[in-house]
């Protein structure tokens, strides 16, 4: 005969499915307190290695990407606060503040010469040289971090990929997509002409006017009249100013 | 005269668009700032007087890439130049005459050459002034006759200089008092 289901039996099963419950709930509890345990080892052996590398992690530009890296991967953003430890163990909050006016100064003082479009490597230096010899080395890295702390203050400061090259813009106005092709199709020659464009692109000259004009007018881009094949050159500051081939004599026609 | 090797060309000058004018005003206001600027370093380091619109020198042509600047952006700069009170046209349009130092600057300039060598009271050509032995090393040495003539007369209006006809051959003098 079979039996039916007594009070007893569910009240037994009851009682185990609690005791199973509560287990789970101790392991669990005790996974996230182990992995919490890990965790606050790692941050420690961090912060005790970011303390015994004090002076690579300031000097040594590359080390200093690294770290980066690694506190990344940790969770740890070094930059987040001023007030924290790492601040007052690295001083990198300041360093990268620091580096953030200076790039803001970089951008500001050249604006009026490539309308506030400037490659990333002609950022650097600037910033080079307005630090002088003494001051810790920047690297792109660097550059790139202290642009991130701008962007957090809401300065419309973007950094904008135009082929191989990288350029800030410090000026509020978007570059449209059209822009950016004639930008891209500039980066080796650092000029263009409307034939080069009409012939490689495909574009008519109304839209080619109309991208130029827009470009002329931001103060992005400089015509040429003088070039030896009598065709209008349109020229980029952003992408030569600096490292242009123009700066070299000999290579231009 | 004055080495030609140790003037550094700013960065501009090999930037082939600078040599067009610009068709937007911002832009192209800034590309007549840089050459007046230029122009004015230019022409105190190598002590030139009078820029001739027509005159291809380094200074309107950098023949490293190929690009001068035509004669209309020529006029604009110079134009600029004048009314900025740092030049004279001497014809208009034409030749332009640079005051690296504005004529005041030029009169004070005299002065102090006139005091330093004690030099009050006494008469003298503005060709000696320019060419003679007391000028020598002296900016005042060589200077344009006609830069010379405006600091005098500027000077006249203070009171402290009086221009005359010499008697003999009818050279313009010059007495300077203290």
């Amino acid at each position: 005969m079979r039996r039916r289901p007594g009070l007893q039996g569910l009240q037994q099963r009851a009682v185990e499915k609690d005791r199973k419950s509560a287990l789970g709930e101790d392991v669990a509890r005790n996974q996230v307190e182990r992995v919490k345990e890990q965790l606050s080892t790692f941050r420690s052996a961090l912060e005790e290695f970011a303390l015994k590398h004090r002076n690579d992690i300031k000097q040594n530009p590359v080390f200093r990407a690294q770290f980066h890296q690694m506190c990344a991967s940790l969770g740890v953003d070094p930059l987040a606060s001023n007030k924290g430890l790492w601040a007052e163990l690295l001083g990198i909050g300041d360093f990268y503040y620091e580096l953030a006016v200076q790039i803001a100064e970089a951008c500001l003082t050249t604006r009026e010469l490539n309308g506030g479009l400037m490659d990333i490597r002609d950022v650097l230096s600037a910033v080079q040289r307005r630090r002088g010899g003494i001051a810790e080395r920047v690297s792109k890295d660097d550059i790139m971090r202290a642009i991130d702390t701008l962007k957090g203050l809401g300065s419309g400061f973007t950094v904008i990929k135009v082929g191989s090259h990288q350029l800030l813009r410090s000026v509020p106005s978007e570059l449209n997509t059209d822009h950016n092709i004639l930008l891209e199709f500039a980066q080796d020659k650092g000029y263009i002409t409307e034939k080069e464009v009409n012939e490689n692109l495909g574009w008519p000259s109304r839209r080619f006017d109309l991208v130029m004009d827009g470009l002329l007018k931001d103060q992005v881009a400089m015509i040429d009249d003088g070039a030896p094949d009598h065709l209008r050159r349109y020229w980029f500051p952003c992408l030569s100013l600096a490292h242009g081939k123009s700066l070299n004599p000999g290579t231009e026609g | 005269m004055s080495s030609q090797n140790d003037f550094t060309f700013p960065f501009f000058y090999s930037y082939p668009p600078y040599f067009t004018l610009q068709p937007v005003k911002d832009t192209r206001d800034k590309q007549i700032a840089l050459w007046k600027e230029l122009i004015l370093r230019y022409c105190r380091h190598h002590k030139v007087f009078v820029l001739d619109i027509a005159d291809d020198s380094e200074l309107f042509a950098n023949s490293t890439i190929k690009r001068r600047l035509d004669t209309d952006a020529r006029i604009s700069i110079l134009e600029d130049v004048v009314s900025s009170g740092s030049g004279l046209w001497l014809r208009e349009k034409q030749r332009c005459l640079i005051l690296w130092h504005n004529i005041p600057k030029w009169a004070e300039i005299l002065c102090d050459w006139v005091k330093n060598n004690a030099l009050y009271d006494e008469p003298m050509t503005l060709e000696e002034i320019v060419n003679g032995i007391e000028s020598q090393g002296t900016e005042i040495h060589g200077v344009h006759m006609e830069i010379l003539l405006r600091a005098v007369q500027h000077l006249e209006k203070l009171g402290r200089a009086r221009l005359f006809q010499g008697t003999l051959d009818g050279a313009e003098g010059v007495k300077f008092f203290p």
